[in-house]
């Protein structure tokens, strides 16, 4: 194990990093006398010095019929956008999923070595929205665009001239999350739609919206979001807001645009929500009694 | 609950994304939403197509703290009001001969 990370390491990019753990997983992620043991033949002789873990059963269970054409044309969206910065604000939005009072707020599947009868579905935890909180996550999105080889370099000319280079594009930007209380403020279209404004007058997201040649407000908005019934682009409702919107903002082009369906993961947005899973499965559970020091109430007066 | 909502943001706060602090607001609450007519526009949606022609119906844009900023930071209408067969008819796109609107399935675009 050891020896693989010292003989990558060297060899890899300046700013490639790998934990020891991650060698442990990809070369002898056994325990002796157990069944992974077993198919590792170990005790034989042999050591592959590969990881014969079976891949996370988190695959798409359907297949969809229009996925590659859905994904390309955000794609194109997205580097369109890139391209024309200066007068494009895009935005990817997907409600997190809810985090339940006075239990741990991520919930974490058990034994996943044992056989299961398919793949983990993605919605199959506690769904009560009562004692809950839903932080929903907007992505204010940028794309990093980095030529690979020959040279490592960040100068990207798009369009790009020459074939033979190879080029990684990063999808970045700011991450935002709103925080909801379900029961009373439900997700709707209107919900979703007046949010934006919301979004418009921060001034730390300022940067966003506003054109810095200009100084005005950008005239091309782009929202990137799921197939959820509060905002899929082929509801009516949604279309006579975003038709609304490009009037009273006065914008040039508002774009709703989705994925196809069981394939909202490709939302960009959705690469946030580990990095917030792992803070809240940090903090542990929280406590839907605890009172906010500011209310007032007349349940409260009668208390004292 | 909203200590919960409280504890919530103090947590995520400190959440790195992309080598950034995410940003973490308490969301909009209903007595602050600028267009709130979610019922109406249902109703039009259920007329016939001359009904909606004929309805007549119009919207404007409530008077909260929220439009005010939004005025002060965008230069957005105060007294904004528009028609809902006006904006039906740019998502139909039968308004002239440019086209307004695409639509399909997976993606939305309007235009003007």
């Amino acid at each position: 194990m050891k020896r693989s990370g010292e003989l990558v390491l060297p060899l890899s990019n300046p700013d490639f990093e790998i934990l020891p753990s991650c060698w442990y997983n990809y070369t002898q992620n056994y325990k002796k006398n157990t069944m992974q043991a077993k198919r590792h033949h170990d005790g034989k002789g042999i050591n592959a010095k590969i990881s014969l873990h079976n891949a996370p059963r988190v695959g798409v269970q359907k297949f969809v019929i229009n996925i590659h054409w859905s994904s390309a044309n955000v794609n194109f969206i997205g580097d369109d956008c890139a391209a024309n910065a200066n007068t494009c604000a895009v935005d990817s939005k997907d409600a997190k999923s809810i985090v339940p009072g006075d239990i741990a707020p991520v919930q974490k599947p058990i034994k996943t070595w044992k056989q299961r009868s398919g793949i983990l579905p993605d919605h199959d935890w506690e769904q009560g929205r009562t004692n809950a909180v839903t932080p929903v996550a907007n992505l204010f999105f940028q794309s990093k665009t980095t030529v690979e080889t020959p040279m490592p370099t960040e100068e990207v000319t798009i369009p790009l001239l020459d074939s033979s280079v190879a080029v990684s594009v990063t999808r970045t930007g700011q991450a935002v999350n709103l925080i909801y209380l379900p029961h009373y403020e439900p997700e709707t279209v209107f919900h979703c739609f007046n949010e934006l404004f919301l979004l418009l007058v921060q001034p730390s997201l300022d940067r966003f919206f506003r054109n810095p040649e200009t100084g005005a407000l950008k005239n091309n908005f782009v929202f990137i979001v799921d197939n959820g019934p509060s905002e899929q682009p082929s509801s009516s409702m949604v279309q006579m807001c975003l038709a609304r919107l490009c009037k009273f903002l006065n914008l040039d082009r508002v774009t709703q645009v989705s994925f196809a369906e069981y394939n909202s993961k490709r939302n960009f947005v959705k690469r946030v929500h580990p990095q917030v899973n792992k803070a809240l499965s940090a903090h542990g559970a929280f406590s839907s009694h605890a009172i906010h020091p500011d209310v007032k109430g007349a349940w409260r007066t009668r208390a004292q | 609950m909203e200590k919960m909502a409280g504890d919530v943001i103090d947590c995520l706060k400190w959440v790195k994304f992309g080598g950034k602090f995410i940003e973490v607001y308490r969301g909009l609450k209903e007595d602050n939403w600028i267009l709130n007519d979610e019922a109406d526009v249902k109703k039009f949606l259920s007329l016939s197509e001359f009904g909606k022609e004929a309805s007549g119906m119009s919207y404007r844009a409530r008077r909260t703290p929220l439009v005010q900023s939004l005025h002060d930071v965008w230069g957005i209408d105060l007294d904004y009001t528009g028609e809902y067969w006006s904006d039906y008819t740019v998502i139909k796109g039968e308004d002239d001969e440019e086209r307004s609107s695409w639509c399909d399935k997976y993606t939305t675009v309007i235009f003007r």
